[in-house]
């Protein structure tokens, strides 16, 4: 008993996993009862079917056609993206009872940007969802979808016009392009001032997106996430086929509302600012937490280097000299700057190449030692700020393209290594150790 | 996002997510850019490791909490459990083994089950490598999911900004965000220690001996 118990938990673990994970328990239930009951639905099928098509859209598993028509609440809503419009609920009904009744759809849909997108995939669902349901059945559904199919075309050269634009669309999210990025950057700011509100920013996204129609169409629908997927899959295609089940969906029946927007979002991962319902949840949480991006206006950068002129430069790979062997610390450009103010300072600065990372920041001092090594290195003990824990001298090693360049760098620090104000010549006279002494404190 | 022992910074600071197979290159890459070595050994990452990564933008001075996650399922620990509160992610490959490009959508999908629309860079690491198995044409994935993609080197240094510049931006919501040199404050004056001096001398003598590092003269190209 007890084995057989802990056998079938796991599964029902599982299954419980993929409900959680998000929005569609709805969609996993029906996945299940199609597979179980797949055969019974036929009947039911048909009337749905308009509202199923939007299932479709995902083409996933064309067996999961049969599951939608088991939900009832389905054939309610079916149209309610039409219900605004009247034009949709007619092209399903035609679509059941008579072949002419499509040509009205078409027309209608025709008219209506948002609503012939989603009657074009609704067709074209339902003659897949009807053929998957119907090879088991007989002949007789199978004129009718074929009827559906010429319609789908007809629709389908209607919409041909939406379907571009949502190419476009597309085309322009997966770029990640400017336009993105100032969306997203709009909700931000608008995010730090009201973050939990989930509806107004998909509000706005939907007018920044100009997918406003959309918009409307799915939030006014109805809870089923299909719907709102199809919606969007027509606007942009890479949004229908993407929603993985649990995770991409945002829409569960009450979600679907927001959902309408998180739908582009989760594919894209554009705006991470982007807070829908689903969503919203935990970005803005996490944004509350840390800091908020401060705001876009460039901040003044200062090198720390203003005032002063390189007297070397040249491309170098830094090694720091640790346990017994060389640690590399970056690639990037080494400088020899000299302080163009009075006491003449110099030091060497480095930073990594790419990310400007500083990774070398040392005075340079009488006593330094420079040790030539084997092919195209230099060698030489310094205080390097940057390395944080300790602070006394460590070995550092630079690389260069070629022994020119190593002579050129030695030459340039023992010119300089000398050249501090005279001041500091006394100093070193006198016993340099103090800071009291030091001619850094008199210099500050 | 900062673990309890680290301190809090008052400039913005982002949880990222950096996920992927085992051995394709996440610890070098983060250490690369928190140290500047390249570390040849493999060590597998035992859960995770966490380490503040600072950059300084034109827009300020940010920090990535870089979360190192364990690519080996066995040393997996909390799993996508150190996803959460993720703010944004790299999802790296090894593009001279191609299975760890097949278990990319793997890594997405968990990823997304628990962030959902974060910002998310798909890296293909090791490009400096000669016959690779994953070609750049090959890489198709992330024109699905709408993700970025960089090949990058953690070894050469290829690319190796690029994934934490676009994630920047997306998260600044600037495009024209950049990087910028990170400022070099005077450094302090050098009090040279004679006793230290000797001692360093013969440091400086056997580090002198000690062959630097010999890659492959692909550094100055």
């Amino acid at each position: 008993m007890g084995d057989s118990e802990n056998a079938q938990q796991p599964s029902k673990k599982r299954a419980a996993l993929k409900e959680i994970s998000r929005d569609n328990p709805g969609l996993d239930d029906e996945e299940d009862s199609s597979a179980l009951e797949s055969g019974t639905f036929k009947t039911a099928s048909e009337e749905v079917l308009a509202s199923r098509r939007i299932v479709r859209v995902k083409r996933r598993d064309p067996s999961a056609a049969a599951p939608p028509p088991a939900s009832n609440p389905f054939a309610g809503i079916r149209l309610v993206p039409t219900a605004p419009a009247p034009a949709p609920a007619e092209t399903i009904k035609p679509l059941l009872d008579s072949k002419s009744t499509p040509s009205e759809g078409k027309q209608e849909t025709a008219k209506d940007d948002g609503r012939s997108d989603i009657t074009k995939e609704i067709i074209g669902g339902e003659k897949d969802k009807s053929e998957a349901v119907d090879t088991g059945e007989d002949g007789g559904a199978e004129n009718k979808i074929e009827e559906e199919t010429n319609t789908t075309t007809k629709t389908e050269d209607a919409a041909g016009e939406e379907t571009e634009k949502a190419k476009d669309d597309n085309s322009n999210t997966d770029k990640g392009t400017d336009s993105v990025d100032k969306d997203s950057s709009a909700d931000q700011t608008e995010k730090e001032g009201k973050e939990g509100d989930g509806k107004e920013d998909t509000e706005k996204n939907g007018d920044s997106g100009a997918l406003s129609s959309f918009h409307q169409h799915s939030s006014s629908k109805n809870a089923f996430t299909g719907l709102a997927s199809t919606g969007f899959s027509a606007l942009s295609f890479s949004f229908g086929v993407v929603p993985q089940e649990g995770s991409t969906g945002s829409g569960s029946g009450s979600l679907t509302e927001q959902s309408s927007f998180s739908f582009g979002l989760p594919n894209n991962g554009k705006s991470s600012l982007f807070s829908t319902s689903g969503s919203s949840s935990i970005t803005t949480k996490s944004a509350g937490t840390t800091t908020a991006f401060p705001s876009k206006e460039e901040v003044s950068v200062e090198t720390g280097e203003e005032n002063e002129k390189a007297a070397f430069t040249a491309d170098s790979v830094m090694f720091e000299y640790l346990e017994g062997g060389w640690k590399e610390r970056g690639k990037g450009e080494v400088k020899v700057n000299i302080s163009t103010t009075a006491n003449r300072k110099a030091r060497l600065v480095m930073r990594s190449k790419g990310n400007y990372r500083l990774i070398l920041n040392a005075s340079l001092y009488p006593e330094m030692k420079l040790a030539s090594m084997d092919k195209k290195g230099i060698t030489f003990a310094c205080v390097n700020s940057v390395s944080e824990a300790k602070n006394g001298l460590s070995t550092f090693a630079l690389k260069f393209k070629d022994p020119t360049v190593v002579e050129e760098f030695r030459a340039v620090i023992e010119k300089h290594k000398e050249s501090k104000p005279a001041v500091v010549e006394e100093a070193a006279a006198a016993p340099l150790k103090t800071p009291e002494n030091s001619p850094s404190a008199e210099d500050a | 996002m900062a673990l309890p022992n680290q301190q809090t910074v008052n400039y913005p600071s982002f949880k990222l997510v950096i996920v992927g197979d085992g051995g394709t290159g996440k610890t070098t890459f983060v250490k690369r850019h928190l140290t500047g070595e390249f570390e040849k050994k493999y060590e597998p990452t035992i859960g995770v490791e966490v380490h503040p990564l600072d950059f300084f933008t034109n827009c300020g001075k940010i920090r990535f909490y870089c979360w190192d996650t364990a690519g080996q399922e066995k040393f997996g620990g909390l799993r996508d459990g150190y996803y959460i509160h993720g703010q944004c992610a790299v999802i790296m490959f090894d593009v001279t083994a191609r299975l760890t490009y097949k278990n990319v959508p793997t890594w997405h999908r968990d990823l997304c089950r628990v962030c959902e629309n974060i910002p998310i860079v798909l890296c293909g690491n090791k490009v400096d490598v000669k016959n690779r198995q994953v070609k750049a044409k090959q890489v198709t994935f992330h024109r699905k999911k709408n993700l970025q993609y960089y090949e990058i080197s953690a070894k050469s240094n290829y690319n190796f900004e690029k994934p934490f510049l676009y994630l920047a931006r997306k998260l600044a919501g600037d495009a024209n965000l950049h990087f910028v040199e990170s400022p070099a404050l005077a450094p302090p004056e050098v009090q040279i220690d004679m006793a230290a001096q000797q001692q360093h001398e013969a440091e400086l003598a056997a580090a002198a001996s000690q062959p630097l590092p010999d890659d492959d003269d692909d550094t100055f190209e």
